[in-house]
Order: structure tokens, then sequence, then C-alpha cells
């Protein structure tokens, strides 16, 4: 497992973007998305090795998604995944809403500004 | 003319003697600066008789013309010290430029020395990068070998030599201790630069909340028209309606003292996210604001927590429940709970609480309070058998204080423990300061530290005390 999912509960939805699902998968499809992509890896096929999540694209390997089918068949970790899963791509799709959040920063302008030169301080 | 002068210089020194002979010096607010009018009256008194002399004569030589007018132009340094100031700090002169504070009476009267340091600092960052750490070890030295009244303005100027590359959140904290200086003694370009200073880093650092909080309290010190600027347009990015009265004052201000870079960057770094708790979150939106503060996008709002405990309380019995019976068809209430266990987790891993019951946070607990009980006792020891510190040495030593109360005052308890602990030792140590080291600015700002601590847990006695110090009640 990628310690960067477990050091937060709030990225416990981490087995539905290892294996590319959603929570409407049953059993039945996370056996068959599993197959698909371990054989894909074992076929060395390009990019099978990527998976999109929130935070940017992440490696997958085979103990991952043995891993992640696990969490899922599971009946109670299942529901935390469930309960915490995100879409990989929540934060470009999702539009402003009541929370009022902030269009992202353009973080490379802005750490640029040398501050102290900008107010004449040191 | 030169004996009239004589005799006005000898009435005023005659009244000043009569006037002060049985007073005991007042160090509540800063000297009154008359050293300017000395200077000048001087070099008045220089010039007049020196030119009776040049031009009563019956043929006056060119080379003591010119020596005399040579004199004269040289004199004019203690004219006018903070005219000479901006060209040794353009040339990055440092240590021409604290000297020349030295004597720039007229300038920085509240507080002299920190008017000096404040000019070796503005030469630094104009001396080449070899020289810097060297000068700047050299104003650090002047700062702790200052012997005198120490000055709310030399207590900004430590900040800024000392605490250049600090740890952001300590700075913080620090320059919140900061507002509780006296004012009278804090010089206005003191003020301005210490002002730039956190504004700068709170930039850099993207602390949206943090900029408007500075800029509030700073344009109250010294008619600050920039912090004005910064607090009016960090204001209208959040509002809804403007009234045209205000859009005027912030286009005016703008036009005088806006920064274009910062103008540009304040909305780029964040519309505020405002929460009302009351609108009810889904689990959608809760999710995506925690992702976001994850990564970094935006800044835990205040009332994220009971939007959380509104949904937990709310909605997400009904909405959960069914699932959960669709998967696991028994103890469907224990997996419920785990799920909001889940959530208290992420809460306090965003928010840093460390677990009170933990073993490790508790000998962290146990040491601080060992800590604070060393530094109390060496207080104790210095006010009640007299031996002072220097203003520096005892302000340090009060800042270690405080940030070691801070640190252990995270909950009410904790903060009721400490403050009853530092009490008496602190009330002491400022009596002492006040009557007999006169080193009263500092006493101002302990006693505005301790005053809102003893309104809170309801210590009147002490209340009374540390007010009356910052409320001018003692003389």
């Amino acid at each position: 497992m990628l310690a960067e999912f477990t050091a937060t509960p709030l990225l416990s939805g981490w087995p539905f973007w290892a294996l590319e699902l959603d929570p409407t998968a049953d059993n039945r499809s996370i056996e068959r998305a599993y197959q698909k992509i371990t054989s894909s890896l074992q076929l060395k096929i390009s990019k099978a090795e990527d998976f999109n999540t929130p935070l940017g694209v992440r490696i997958r390997d085979e103990y991952l998604l043995r891993e992640a089918k696990a969490l899922l068949i599971n009946p109670h970790s299942r529901v935390l995944a469930e309960f915490w899963y995100l879409k990989p791509d929540c934060l470009q799709s999702t539009p402003l809403d009541k929370t009022h959040l902030s269009a992202p920063i353009n973080s490379s302008a802005s750490s640029e500004i040398d501050w102290c030169a900008v107010f004449r301080t040191q | 003319m030169s004996g009239a002068i004589g005799i006005i210089v000898a009435i005023v020194f005659i009244v000043r003697y009569l006037r002060n002979r049985d007073t005991v010096p007042d160090r509540t607010n800063p000297p009154n600066g008359s050293q300017y009018f000395w200077v000048w009256l001087a070099y008045l008194g220089l010039t007049t008789l020196s030119s009776l002399a040049l031009y009563s004569a019956a043929q006056p030589s060119r080379i003591l013309e010119w020596l005399y007018l040579g004199v004269l132009a040289a004199s004019s340094v203690f004219l006018f010290p903070s005219f000479y100031a901006r060209i040794s700090i353009l040339l990055g002169w440092v240590k021409t430029s604290y000297f020349l504070g030295r004597i720039a009476y007229s300038v920085h009267r509240q507080d002299l020395f920190a008017g000096a340091l404040l000019y070796g600092w503005r030469a630094l960052a104009r001396c080449g990068e070899e020289q810097k750490t060297q000068q700047r070890a050299w104003l650090a030295q002047k700062l702790a070998q200052h012997r005198g009244t120490l000055g709310s303005g030399t207590m900004v100027m430590q900040a800024l030599i000392k605490y250049p590359q600090a740890p952001y959140k300590e700075l913080r904290a620090l320059f919140h201790l900061l507002q509780g200086v006296n004012k009278n003694w804090l010089p206005s370009d003191v003020a301005l630069s210490a002002f730039r200073f956190i504004l700068a880093r709170s930039c850099a650092e993207r602390d949206f909340a943090e900029i408007r909080a500075q800029a509030r309290y700073w344009q109250l010190v010294c008619k600050n028209r920039f912090a004005q600027w910064v607090d009016m347009y960090h204001w209208s990015l959040g509002a809804t309606t403007i009234p045209f009265s205000l859009r005027v004052k912030i286009a005016w201000l703008d036009f005088w003292v806006g920064n274009r870079h910062l103008k540009h960057y304040l909305p780029q770094l964040k519309p505020p996210m405002e929460m009302d708790a009351r609108l009810g979150y889904s689990l959608e939106q809760l999710k995506l604001i925690e992702l976001k503060i994850r990564t970094g996008l935006t800044p835990a709002p205040s009332a994220l927590n009971t939007a959380w405990q509104g949904y937990l309380a709310g909605p997400a019995g009904d909405e959960w429940l069914p699932r959960i019976k669709a998967l696991c068809s028994f103890n469907e209430n224990e997996v419920l709970a785990r799920l909001d266990q889940s959530v208290r987790d992420l809460i306090s891993l965003r928010s840093g609480e460390g677990d009170l019951d933990s073993e490790a946070a508790m000998q962290e607990r146990d040491m601080g309070f060992k800590l604070l009980q060393i530094k109390i006792n060496a207080m104790v020891n210095r006010s009640e058998q007299g031996k002072m510190m220097t203003g520096m040495q005892e302000y340090e030593e009060f800042l270690a204080l405080v940030k070691v109360a801070e640190r252990l005052g995270k909950d009410d308890h904790s903060r009721a423990q400490v403050f009853f602990q530092m009490r008496s030792p602190v009330w002491n140590w400022m009596v002492e300061l006040w009557n007999n080291t006169k080193n009263r600015p500092l006493a101002f700002l302990a006693g505005s530290y301790m005053a809102p601590l003893a309104k809170e847990f309801g210590d009147t006695d002490a209340h009374d005390f540390f007010a009356g110090i910052v409320g001018h009640k003692f003389n």
C-alpha cells in the first residue's frame, strides 16, 4: 500500500482509484478489473502502471492491486472506501458552489515574487 | 547678538533646572527630545559668532572663508542626520547609518536607539552579500550591549534583526505579542518597517487571514496609510457590496500607497472560504473541502469541524445505514461508529491536536511545566534580590517565558494553570521594572500580555494592576 494513502482517512477510497472503479461496482466487476489490469501489467502495456488519483498520477503494481481487491471485497473496509470515495478528477470538474472554493492558485507565478524586495525588507 | 543668545540659553537652563529640581524623572513616556533644540541653538550660535569674527575683521582672509563654509557644511550633519543617513543607506554603509541614527533626535524622538538600529538594518539590505552576516552580527551586538531604557521600538527592531529566518509560526506569535507594546515609545518608521516585514512573510507563506489581521493592527499605529490600504483592499475582496464612498477611499489610498504586486496577488490568494455550518453541507462537499485543504489550495475554515458534526448527527445515518445493511447484514451501528471515528481521526490530524491521554503528550506537558517553573524561579530570584539584568536580557527572558506558556496552554484548563503559576512572579518582576530599573515599556508589554488572562480567569486584583500599568494609572 502507498504510505501516502494510509496517512489520512480522507484517501481511504484509494482501492477504487487503483482498480479504476467507482462505488457502484459489484464483486464481479472488481474481479474483472483486477484481472484486466494485472494482465496488462504482465504484458507491460505502456501506462498500465499509472492510475489517476485526485492528488495526481500514481504508480501501481500487482501487490497494490491485490490489496485493493481484498479491501473492496471485505464489506467493512468497502464501506469505509465508499464513504471516502472521491472522483479522481474532482478537483478539476467540480464547479464553484456554496463552499466558495477559490480557483487554484497560480503557484508558479506567486512563488516567483520576492516579497522582501517588494516591501523593501530583508 | 551673541550676548543675547547667551542670555536666552542661560534663562532656559535656569528655568529647566528650577522646574525639575524636586521631581523624580518620569520614565513612563519617552524623553521629550530637547537635544534637537540644543543642537540647533549651538549651530546658530557658532554661525553667528564665527561670521561676526570673520566679517568684522578689516581684511577677511579667503582661506578662512572657505574653511568657515566647510565647517558649516560639515556640521550640518548634526542638523539633518536623517538626510545624510538616507545617502549612507543607499550606499549600504551599516555602521555610518547606525551612528547617524544615534543623532537623529527629531525623527526618532520616541526611541532614538531603535531609530539607529533601523537605519543600520535598512543599510543591511544594500550591503554586499559577503558583508551581510558580519554586519548583522555587529548590529545584534549593539542590540545586546544596550544598557538604557528599552523602548518599544527596540523590541520591534530586535524581532527584525534577530529573527529574519525564524519559522513563520514563531514570528507570527511574536508579532501578536508585540501588538501590546507602548505606542508612545514606538517611532513611526519603525512601525512602518515592522508592518512591511511581517506582511512580506505572510504573503510568502500565503497566510491570507494574517495579512488582514496585521493590517488592522498596524494601521492604528502612527497613521500607517499603507496598512490602511491593505486592510480596506483585503476587505473589499470578500465584500458583496461596497458603498461608493468606500470605493473612492480605496481608490484614493491605492493611488498614493497601493502596491501593484500585492493588488494582483491577493485575489489569487483567496476569496476567503466562508463556511456557514447552518447551511448543511453534503458529504461530497465536505470531502472536497478537506481535499483542497490537504493539497494546500485553501486554509482550513473555522466552521469546518462544526459542519462535519452537523453532517454526522444529521443525514449521515439516513444516507449510510441502508448501504451498510446491504453490504453487511448485521452490526450496522458498529460500522457507522467506525465511519464517525474516521471523521474524528481526520479532524484531529488536520488540526494537529495531540491526544492528551497519550503517554508522549503527558511527558511533553510535564517537561513544559518543569521548564516554566525554572524560568519563573529565575525571575523570582532576580526581582527579590534586586539583581535585574539589562532591559534587553529581561525582554528576551520574558519572550522565552511567554513561548513556554503558550506552548503549554493549549486548552482552557492548562492556560489557567499556567496563568496562576506566572501571576505573582510576573507581578513582582513588573514592579521591580517599574520602580527600580525604570524599564517601563517592558513592564507595559508584560501588563498588556497578562491583563486579558487575568480578566479571563476572574483575578480582579491582578487585572487591576496589569490594566493599571497599561492604562497609565501609576507614576
